[in-house]
């Protein structure tokens, strides 16, 4: 049955594909619109799509937020096919802000696994700039802070980069 | 569509960024300044650690934001873009640096990187003729070389530049006013050299005092010449309709794009001065 609605295409529109998140949420998505991660786009051209694709590491809302995401740059990937759908230049650059602006841990960390794992250049590129944002002036004991990370290295090891990088402390 | 219940998996376990994996972490850091590298995020853990030692983060070594410079010691610079270029496990190909470069960084620089392909140095008045020379001929495809305002480097650098630097591809060296113009000692026939460098694509000289005649040379000997501003260029000063000056303009005809000013006190340090910051900002 999943075969039979991952057929299915809309007026005018493209093949639709479905795709599966890992608690069982299902999207329909047209192929350029799931085309923009780079994983599923070798997926359709090696027709390995008709059942639906699993992400079996993407949670449903994250999958919403990346299919939002994507829909809203279709345009952008397609250039000049379907100017109705696609959307401009401003009203893109007022998503991209507003997404990038909400975005906390740890929705940040997981948007970016999502983006990695399926391989969508824009957005991984959109949200590690918010991390290296969060990033920028901080010491690495704030960043700890900022990213709840522990202080792995052991005293030898600390020793050792104290004095590889001796005029990282010396100031 | 189907409406299947969310289970509550999803809330608010903290997520370790240490295990960020390397390859998104990657574009994280390649997003930071070379110095905030250094100095922040891969001191944090040992994963992080590790990603900051990646040799392609170190390609391209920026150091020449103002920012970096906040009260740090011109030996703690050097020291950092030790590190830097040690970490590029010798695949350096962009060094930017300002004001705290030396000649032994140079050195340093130029020892462990064959593959440098672009140098930008700015305020650099500890790099001398004799610095930035050995440089040149140690880093044989570098093909992109910046010089504002390095007070010490005078008109032999064109020489060895001429000799050693066939692929040059953009040159573009500029004092900022014509206050400098005095050190600069061109009046040789060091610019002619540049005619040598026939793969040259872009040229900006701004008061340098090369004059018309080298000029020609210069435009006659590098065919691919596509970019070429020259301020301060004495002699070109009024006389537009000079015969001198048409035979030039004639011969700067292919050129995409040309700005050949003269040189005047004060123009000049209001021109260079745009021109100095309005394309700082776009050099990659």
């Amino acid at each position: 049955m999943a075969a039979a609605a991952a057929e299915a295409t809309i007026d005018g529109g493209g093949k639709m594909i479905i795709l599966i998140s890992a608690d069982g949420k299902r999207f329909e998505v047209t192929e350029a619109v799931a085309s923009q991660s780079q994983l599923i786009s070798n997926m359709i051209e090696d027709d390995c799509t008709e059942n639906g694709v699993r992400l079996p590491n993407v949670d449903g809302d994250i999958l919403t937020m990346v299919v939002d995401y994507c829909n809203m740059h279709a345009g952008d990937a397609a250039a000049d096919g379907d100017t109705t759908k696609a959307s401009s230049t401003e009203e893109l650059k007022k998503f991209d802000a507003e997404l990038v602006q909400a975005l906390e841990n740890p929705v940040l960390f997981k948007l970016i696994l999502a983006a990695n794992f399926l391989n969508i250049k824009s957005l991984l590129d959109m949200t590690c700039q918010r991390v290296a944002d969060m990033m920028s002036g901080k010491t690495p004991e704030q960043m700890r802070e900022t990213f709840s990370i522990e202080n792995d290295f052991t005293p030898e090891e600390e020793a050792a980069i104290r004095q590889e990088n001796a005029w990282a402390f010396d100031d | 569509m189907d409406a299947m219940p969310v289970p509550e998996q999803l809330s608010p376990e903290t997520r370790d960024w240490s295990d960020l994996p390397v390859d998104a972490l990657f574009v994280v850091f390649a997003k930071l300044r070379s110095v905030e590298l250094l100095m922040g995020a891969g001191l944090v853990c040992s994963s992080w650690l590790q990603a900051a030692k990646l040799p392609h983060l170190w390609r391209c070594v920026d150091m020449s934001h103002q920012r970096d410079e906040s009260r740090r010691k011109n030996g703690v610079l050097c020291a950092m873009a030790k590190v830097a270029v040690d970490r590029s496990g010798g695949k350096l190909e962009v060094y930017k640096g300002r004001r705290f470069v030396t000649n032994n960084l140079l050195a340093y620089v130029a020892n462990r990187s064959p593959s440098l392909k672009c140098l930008y140095l700015e305020s650099c008045t500890r790099v001398s003729n004799k610095g930035l020379t050995e440089l040149i001929t140690k880093c044989p495809l570098l093909e992109d070389l910046k010089l504002y305002n390095c007070r010490k480097i005078d008109g032999d650098f064109f020489v060895v530049a001429g000799k050693a630097c066939r692929r040059m591809k953009r040159l573009d060296v500029r004092w900022r006013g014509g206050a400098y113009l005095a050190h600069f000692d061109c009046d040789g026939d060091e610019p002619f050299e540049i005619a040598t460098m026939r793969e040259l694509r872009h040229q900006t000289l701004a008061c340098l005092g090369v004059s018309k005649e080298e000029l020609m040379a210069i435009v006659d000997g590098c065919p691919q010449l596509e970019l070429l501003h020259v301020s301060g260029l004495p002699g070109l000063a009024t006389a537009v309709d000079d015969d001198d000056d048409d035979a030039l303009r004639a011969l700067c005809y292919g050129i995409k794009s040309l700005t050949l000013r003269p040189y005047q006190e004060q123009e000049v340090t209001t021109w260079v001065d745009y021109y100095y910051y309005s394309d700082m900002e776009s050099w990659e």
